[in-house]
C-alpha cells in the first residue's frame, strides 16, 4: 500500500513536471496531454474502491494547487473521470490496448466537462467558442496517446503486469 | 443498512467527494488566498527540477548558436547595429520629453503634497526598480494561464506584484515560493486589470479570455474607439503602473442597444515567446 502511494506520488509530480515544462520545450503552443488524468484513469482501471476514488480526488486536489487559482473544478472533474472509467471497465475488458484508448478519451472528455461546468456555475466565463474547443479536443487525443505508455510505465513501477494478475487468476 | 452502504460504498464517496469539490470552488472564489497556499506548496516541489532543466536547455541553445548556427551572422550584426543607432536615436528624444514633461508639471503644479516640513512640495514619478527573472515553466492547463519564475520570496519577491516584458504587461505574481513564483498571465480568464485607451481616454477593464485574446469591459458607447488604439494600464488599481502597455484594439462592436461597447484587444507582450521579464517591485511608488 505505502508503495503504491510513493509511486503515484512520484507519478504526478513528474506528470506536472512534464505537462508544466518538458512538452513545452519541443512544442510552444498551449496544449499538453494531461498526465494527472492518465493516473486517474489507471486508478480506475485498477483500483475500483473508495480509496480509489479518494485517490482520484488527491490527484486532482493537486492539480488544482498546481493552477493555484479555484479548488475544486479538477478534482471533481477526476472523481467523475474516475467513476466512469470504473463503470466502463466492468463491462468492457479496457486494461490494454485500444480500450485503454477510449476509455482515456471518455474519462478526458467527462474531466473538462465537468470543469467547464464549474467554471460556468461559479465564475461565470463563457467556455463555448469555437478555437477553444478545438483546443479541448486536441488536448483529449494527445491525453489518449500517451495513456497506453503511461500505464504500462505505471504497472512496471508498481511490480505489477497483466501476466502476473493472470498467472494469479489462473491459479 | 450496512449492505446497502457496503455495496453502493464507492458512489456514496464519489458523491461525497464531489460535494467537498463544490464547497471548496465556493470557499476558493471567497477567499482567493486558499488555492495560493497549496500552489506555493507545489511550487517549492517542482522549482529545482523546472531550475534544472531551463539550465540545461539554456546551455544546450547557447552551444547551438555559438558554434553552430553561426550563418549570415555579419549581415545579422550590421542590421542589429543600425537598428541599435535608431533606438539611441529615439531614446534621446525621449528622455528629451520626459524631461520637458517634468518641468512642466513643476510649473502647473499638476501634483502636490505636503512634506515634513509642511510646505507644498511637487511630487513626480519614482523610477521603477525592476527585478529580472527567467520563465521556467507554463501551465500545461488549457483552462489556466501562468507561467513560473526562477525568483522567489528570498528575491524580495511577493504576492500581487505586476510582471512586465519591456513595457508591456504581462501578469501579476499569485503565489511565490522561496526561490519561484507563479504568474498569472493577462489573458487569463480570470485577470482583470483597470485600463484607459490611449488616444479618447475611455476608461475601462481589461479582461482575458479562454483564447489567447483580451477584451475591453465598460467602455461607453459614446467614446470613439478606433482598430489599432492602443490601451495602457490606469495605475488606477495600484497594481499596475499607469502608462504600461496591455495591448492593441483589435475589433471594436457597438450593437444596437445597450450601454457598451464590445472591445477585443491583442496582447502587447510576446506570451508564447516569453523568456526573460522584469518585476516591478515598486509599482505602488510608481503611481501617477
Amino acid at each position: 500500500m505505502l508503495k503504491s502511494v510513493i509511486v503515484f506520488f512520484l507519478a504526478f509530480l513528474i506528470g506536472l513536471f512534464v505537462q508544466a515544462t518538458l512538452v513545452h520545450s519541443f512544442e510552444s503552443a498551449w496544449v499538453a496531454p494531461d498526465f494527472i488524468l492518465i493516473l486517474v484513469v489507471y486508478l480506475g482501471l485498477h483500483h475500483k474502491s473508495p480509496a480509489g476514488a479518494v485517490g482520484a480526488f488527491v490527484l486532482g486536489l493537486g492539480a488544482d494547487f498546481a493552477e493555484a487559482r479555484f479548488v475544486g473544478p479538477n478534482a471533481a472533474g477526476a472523481v467523475l473521470a474516475f467513476c466512469l472509467t470504473v463503470e466502463i471497465s466492468n463491462r468492457i475488458y479496457a486494461e490494454k490496448g485500444p480500450a485503454t484508448v477510449l476509455v482515456t478519451v471518455v474519462a478526458s472528455a467527462t474531466k473538462l466537462v465537468a470543469y467547464a461546468l464549474m467554471l460556468m456555475l461559479y465564475t461565470k466565463t463563457n467556455v463555448f467558442s469555437g478555437p477553444f474547443a478545438w483546443t479541448v479536443v486536441k488536448e483529449i487525443v494527445l491525453t489518449a496517446l500517451f495513456a497506453p505508455l503511461v500505464m504500462k510505465l505505471l504497472g512496471w513501477g508498481r511490480g505489477r503486469s497483466i501476466s502476473r494478475v493472470s498467472d494469479a487468476y489462473r491459479r | 443498512m450496512s449492505e446497502f452502504l457496503r455495496r453502493h460504498s464507492l458512489l456514496i464517496t464519489s458523491v461525497v467527494l464531489v460535494a467537498l469539490c463544490c464547497q471548496l470552488m465556493s470557499t476558493s472564489i471567497k477567499n482567493p488566498s486558499f488555492p495560493r497556499l497549496g500552489g506555493r506548496f507545489v511550487l517549492a516541489l517542482l522549482a529545482p527540477a523546472q531550475k534544472f532543466h531551463h539550465e540545461a536547455l539554456s546551455s544546450v541553445n547557447h552551444a547551438w548558436d555559438r558554434y553552430v548556427a553561426l550563418q549570415n551572422i555579419e549581415v545579422e550584426r550590421d542590421e542589429l547595429v543600425e537598428r541599435v543607432k535608431n533606438l539611441e536615436a529615439e531614446n534621446s528624444r525621449l528622455t528629451e520629453y520626459r524631461s520637458e514633461n517634468d518641468r512642466l508639471r513643476v510649473l502647473l503644479d499638476y501634483r502636490t503634497s505636503t512634506n515634513s516640513t509642511g510646505l507644498n512640495a511637487t511630487v513626480v514619478s519614482a523610477p521603477r526598480q525592476e527585478l529580472s527573472a527567467s520563465v521556467i515553466g507554463q501551465e500545461a492547463s488549457n483552462w489556466a494561464r501562468t507561467v513560473t519564475l526562477d525568483r522567489g520570496s528570498k528575491d524580495g519577491l511577493r504576492e500581487g506584484l505586476p510582471v512586465v516584458d519591456g513595457n508591456a504587461v504581462v501578469g501579476q505574481i499569485i503565489a511565490v515560493s522561496a526561490s519561484s513564483s507563479k504568474v498569472l498571465l493577462l489573458i487569463d480568464n480570470t485577470s482583470a486589470i483597470d485600463a484607459i485607451v490611449q488616444t479618447s481616454r475611455a476608461q475601462g477593464t481589461v479582461e482575458g479570455m479562454l483564447e489567447e485574446k483580451l477584451r475591453l469591459l465598460y467602455v461607453l458607447r459614446e467614446y470613439e474607439i478606433n482598430v489599432g488604439d492602443r490601451v495602457i494600464a490606469s495605475g488606477l488599481d495600484g497594481i499596475f503602473p499607469k502608462g504600461t502597455l496591455i495591448g492593441v484594439v483589435t475589433r471594436v462592436e457597438k450593437g444596437k442597444s445597450g450601454l457598451f461597447q464590445d472591445i477585443e484587444l491583442e496582447p502587447s507582450a510576446d506570451l508564447r515567446r516569453l523568456e526573460n521579464v522584469f518585476v516591478v517591485l515598486n509599482a505602488a511608488a510608481g503611481r501617477g
